[in-house]
């Protein structure tokens, strides 16, 4: 894994990928004591996964209508996010409750 | 390039922009980062509107519309000394609200019928939940 010194001292950045995601989980255990009680993977342009940060910013919840809520009546709950592979972006919920997501990510490779 | 990413009921659940082209089936090219595409069927080359379900509807009401759905057996109850009943009056009033979905409210609600209260538990779970009543915390 690289440190942020080595991103730094390099080329810069090489490129950005983002995106917006919403709805039901595609895959999970459902487990609640998992980092992949509930998954979304979003296929990517093949990046160097050592070479990158992920920025994330969005929630899941039990309802779609709650999903990317920060409080009210649908709990809400945090989304993490990495690569599985060089094109897949996995997010996903500890929660089996998130079942529903709304987010978005960005995804910056440097040189 | 941007790309809406379906589902294998080829419903869209991602936006994507992209720094290189991706040549899969699941992958639908779009001219710009089009949200409006989410929850959409991709059928025969075009986007389709799909019916949503109905969201649950959250059924909590507040804890005194909750004891008001008794009717003339909310006092009875409240002031009945038995030890099980006021646990279970007690139990309530520590709440912030009821959830009438909760799965144990059932049992409770059995056990002040056998303390001897006429209540009906289906129509005090069941009814519909007024605004009045609605827990809006």
């Amino acid at each position: 894994m690289s440190n942020l010194s080595q991103f730094f001292s390099g080329g810069g950045i090489k490129s950005i990928q983002s995106g917006y995601i919403a709805g039901a989980s595609t895959g999970g255990s459902t487990s609640t004591a998992d980092q992949d009680s509930r998954t979304w993977d979003v296929t990517v342009s093949s990046v160097d996964v050592n070479k990158v940060i992920i920025l994330v910013d969005g929630s899941s919840s039990g309802s779609a209508g709650g999903a990317g809520r920060i409080s009210g009546s649908t709990d809400s709950f945090a989304v993490l996010g990495r690569m599985t592979s060089a094109t897949n972006l996995r997010l996903s919920s500890t929660q089996a409750n998130g079942s529903n997501i709304a987010a978005r990510w960005q995804l910056v490779e440097f040189a | 390039m941007y790309y809406a990413q379906i589902n294998p009921e080829n419903i869209a659940f991602a936006v994507t922009q992209t720094s290189g082209e991706i040549d899969q089936s699941y992958m639908i090219p779009l001219a710009s980062f089009d949200n409006s595409v989410i929850g959409k069927r991709w059928a025969d080359g075009e986007w389709e509107d799909v019916p949503q379900p109905p969201v649950p509807e959250v059924r909590r009401i507040f804890v005194g519309s909750f004891f008001d759905r008794f009717g003339p057996h909310k006092w009875p109850i409240l002031a009945d000394p038995a030890p099980m009943v006021q646990a279970l009056v007690r139990d309530c009033q520590v709440r912030r609200y009821i959830d009438l979905d909760n799965p144990d409210l059932p049992a409770g609600l059995a056990m002040l019928v056998s303390a001897g209260h006429a209540i009906d538990p289906d129509a005090v779970i069941n009814a519909p939940i007024t605004e009045d009543e609605r827990w809006t915390g």
